[in-house]
């Protein structure tokens, strides 16, 4: 079976994810921002007997674009070796979109242009006429909807028939009078010579020339037509600098790019109604407005995390509850102690704890969710940007941030967007500063068991906010101290508003939801088998249950450490918990769940982690044990990804001393404050 | 000497005049007013950032918002709103419509 490999190509946030989601049964990630793919990311699929491969590129504005994930997509464009290039535009901006596309047009590979959103551009009363376009560029193009999949089929078939197709379509664009001028004349020179490269065209190698193709120069160089062609083409670039008034080869290219662009669109599409006001510009006049903007933000903000407190716990008292009556039924089913108290006591305490938080974790994911697919997130990061450039940040940063409050892992992918390096570091530092959805369950917990009801979710918003202005605070301390430098522009596109189906949100939030599930069921499980074993052996010849508890292996461990956190008001079991949340993070309420169940008289009524915690631990130490787990080092996981994205674990190991030091600090300064 | 010295006030008062007339800045304009585009001053690589978002030479460009201390705006371009900070928005320049 052959397989043909296509490659998307289009700006920023167009729909190349989602087109892709539409064409097979993938479900990559799509969010209504720039910036939402930033690795190259394939997906194999059949059609009508073929395989065919297709690759999903970061969107570019330009082949010349600067930040590294722009040039993931034109090292991949250039370099690599692929069939076809699918040239995906937003045909409710077609002319910006087609200033990419002219570009992509002087590679001189196979191309088919989609038309995506063709279903918004007819709701705002745009005709365009794809015929038309195809026309005038050469191209095959087909308009499409990766929402109501309109056209899909046909896009696919056009693929299949240009992939299929010996010859390769020549573009059919011209450039202004002078330029064609200078490409007829380069373009006779070569034809009489009969010469040939590739599979290029005369007419294309000439615009390769006068475009000071690198490659095709040093072909050509040192071949002896050079000798004539050199003077001729000299002659041709000074005709097109004079003209132009520059020897600014972008400039220029700009300027013709921009024209045919222009007339392109001018010619295919035409707008019905002439509504002036769209919506997201009524929407804009009160979410970024310079007085209320911010508010609103921080309005809803806190609203999610009262919904996020509120909502989450009345599921969660059910979950609760039959993780208690399982662990009841255990006990007084299974007769060999060993083994009852290693189902009840070390996994259905571990692995229940954090299952315990899954409804916390969804309407928090949700929130995160609505945030990156309305539009919203760009919105912020522009109210933000002031605020965030006295910190030393890049208004773009907030989008990374924000990723961290679910997970650190695409958080420190996403920095990627961020060109200057030295913004890309300071943002990958303090990414851990933004808690992510496996610490909501400390939180809550916490919360939950030293706030009454009324004032849990405040209480969260407050944990939120804290950990996020101290890593504004750090911030800008590290560029102050270590990372210098210049400000990189901030030019950043904001998204049309959408609304999301109901469905994306599922799927994003699902996924998120099923993995935290899948990690409670695997990894959460082992390590509560571990924790549960050498929290009860070695066994001791004492009766009384905490005794036995302290003299086990981990009784051991804690014990040990206990002298670095004693100043903070831990205990041992609070050190424990906080050491084997290095492995992940969910893991401290799972070793919190063991611990505090393990030590207990069995006669007790109140079996509630929460209410254990109330009664055994101080308020201060609570809030510095809260401030200890917001700040320290991210998961292993993460830590394997941090290294990776900085480029060495050199900088892993600053981010544990600058990690640690900033917890210990900022936790004892809590407790002393509140003992 | 008389001479010199009048063609040196000539150049003074060109150099004025011309400064006058490149004088207004993107920066410089007030929230909801309209411009067109007369040049862009800067390093390439921004130049084409501002490119691939239609910020060229005879553009049509809408300031939308301003923050609060005028530190970033939002502009309106092509029917794309597009944020930017002044640092950015000093190198264009703009004739008022
Ligand atoms: N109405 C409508 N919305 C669409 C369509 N295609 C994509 N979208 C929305 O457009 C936004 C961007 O989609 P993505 O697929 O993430 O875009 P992308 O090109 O992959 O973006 P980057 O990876 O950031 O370059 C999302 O909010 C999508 O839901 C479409 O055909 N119609
Ligand atoms: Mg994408």
């Amino acid at each position: 079976m052959d397989t043909i490999k296509i490659v998307l190509a289009g700006q920023a946030n167009v729909g190349k994810s989602s087109l892709i989601n539409a064409m097979t049964k993938s479900r990559l990630k799509v969010g209504n921002f720039s910036g939402v793919t930033v690795e190259k990311t394939e997906v194999r699929f059949e059609h009508h007997s073929h395989m065919i491969e297709i690759v999903d590129l970061p969107g570019t504005y330009s082949i010349n674009g600067f930040s590294s994930e722009e040039k993931i997509a034109r090292d991949f464009l250039q370099n690599e070796q692929y069939d076809v290039i699918l040239n995906v535009l937003d045909s409710t901006h077609i002319s910006r979109n087609l200033l990419l596309t002219l570009e992509l047009l002087n590679m001189n590979k196979k191309m088919v242009i989609a038309l995506n959103m063709i279903d918004e551009a007819k709701k705002e009363g745009l005709d365009i006429n794809a015929k038309q376009i195809e026309a005038i560029t050469g191209i095959k193009s087909v308009a499409v909807s990766s929402k109501t999949k309109e056209g899909i089929g046909e896009l696919l078939n056009t693929i299949h028939d240009v992939a299929d197709n010996e010859v390769r379509a020549f573009s059919n664009i011209s450039y202004s009078d002078i330029i064609e001028e200078q490409i007829f004349k380069v373009k006779k020179f070569l034809d009489e010579d009969d010469y040939s490269y590739l599979d290029l065209s005369s007419r294309e190698m000439a615009i390769k020339l006068l475009n000071d193709d690198d490659k095709f120069y040093k072909e050509i160089h040192d071949k002896p037509v050079f000798m004539e062609l050199q003077p001729l083409l000299l002659k041709c670039h000074d005709n097109i600098h004079n003209y132009h008034n520059t020897k600014s080869h972008a400039d220029i290219q700009a300027i013709e790019h921009y024209a045919i662009a222009k007339g392109i669109t001018a010619e295919t599409t035409h707008k019905k109604t002439t509504n002036n006001k769209t919506l997201t510009k009524k929407i804009d006049d009160i979410l970024i407005n310079k007085f209320i903007g911010i508010p609103i933000f921080l309005f809803l903000m806190w609203g999610l995390f009262q919904l996020t407190f509120e909502f989450g716990s009345i599921p969660m008292d059910y979950i609760d509850m039959g993780f208690g009556l399982l662990s009841e039924a255990v006990k007084s089913s299974i007769a060999h102690e060993g083994l009852s108290s290693l189902l009840s006591d070390g996994i259905i305490a571990g692995v229940g704890a954090v299952v315990l938080f899954l409804p916390n974790i969804i309407i928090l994911y949700i929130g995160i969710a609505l945030l990156e697919t309305t539009g919203y997130m760009s919105r912020v990061a522009f109210l933000l940007d002031g605020f965030f450039h006295k910190f030393g940040l890049h208004g773009k940063s907030f989008m990374p941030l924000v990723t961290g409050f679910g997970c650190s892992v695409p958080a420190y992918m996403a920095t990627r967007t961020l060109k200057n390096e030295k913004d890309r570091l300071i943002t990958l530092f303090i990414i851990g500063f933004m808690s992510c959805g496996a610490k909501l369950p400390i939180y809550v917990l916490f919360a939950g068991a030293f706030f009454d009801s009324d004032n849990a979710g405040n209480v969260l918003f407050a944990i939120y906010i804290a950990g996020a202005l101290l890593g504004l605070v750090m911030a800008k301390i590290l560029r102050m101290l270590v990372f210098k430098g210049e400000d990189e522009p901030f030019v950043m596109e904001m998204p049309k508003y959408r609304l999301p189906t109901i469905k994306l949100i599922y799927i994003i939030v699902s996924q998120k939801a099923l993995s935290y599930l899948k990690k409670a069921g695997t990894f959460i499980l082992a390590a509560s088998i571990l924790i549960w074993f050498a929290s009860t052996y070695p066994k001791s010849n004492s009766d009384n249950p905490s005794i036995q508890l302290e003299q086990s292996y981990l009784g051991q461990l804690g014990k040990a450490s206990v002298p670095f956190f004693a100043p903070l008001g831990f205990d041992w079991k609070l050190t424990v918990a906080l050491e084997t949340g290095l492995a992940a993070k969910e893991v401290v309420v799972a070793t919190l769940g063991i611990l505090y169940n393990i030590g207990e008289d069995v006669s007790e009524d109140d079996n509630r982690l929460l209410d254990k915690l109330k009664k055994e631990v101080p308020f201060a130490t609570a809030m510095a044990f809260v401030v200890f787990s917001m700040i320290y080092l991210p998961c292993f996981a993460a830590s394997m990804v941090f290294a990776k994205e900085t480029g060495g674990y050199k900088y892993l190991l600053y981010l544990f001393v600058f990690t640690t030091g900033v917890a210990w600090i900022m936790s004892f300064i809590t407790y002393r404050l509140l003992l | 000497m008389t001479i010199l010295a009048l063609l040196i006030i000539i150049t003074i008062l060109n150099m004025n005049i011309k400064i006058k007339r490149n004088g207004l800045k993107l920066s410089n304009l007030k929230e909801k007013k309209e411009a067109i585009i007369k040049e862009i001053k800067c390093n390439d690589e921004l130049k084409q950032r501002f490119y691939s978002f239609g910020i060229i030479k005879g553009a049509n460009i809408f300031v939308k918002e301003v923050s609060l201390r005028n530190n970033t705006m939002v502009i309106d371009i092509e029917n794309t709103e597009i944020a930017i900070r002044v640092e950015e928005a000093e190198q264009i320049e703009v004739d008022k419509i």
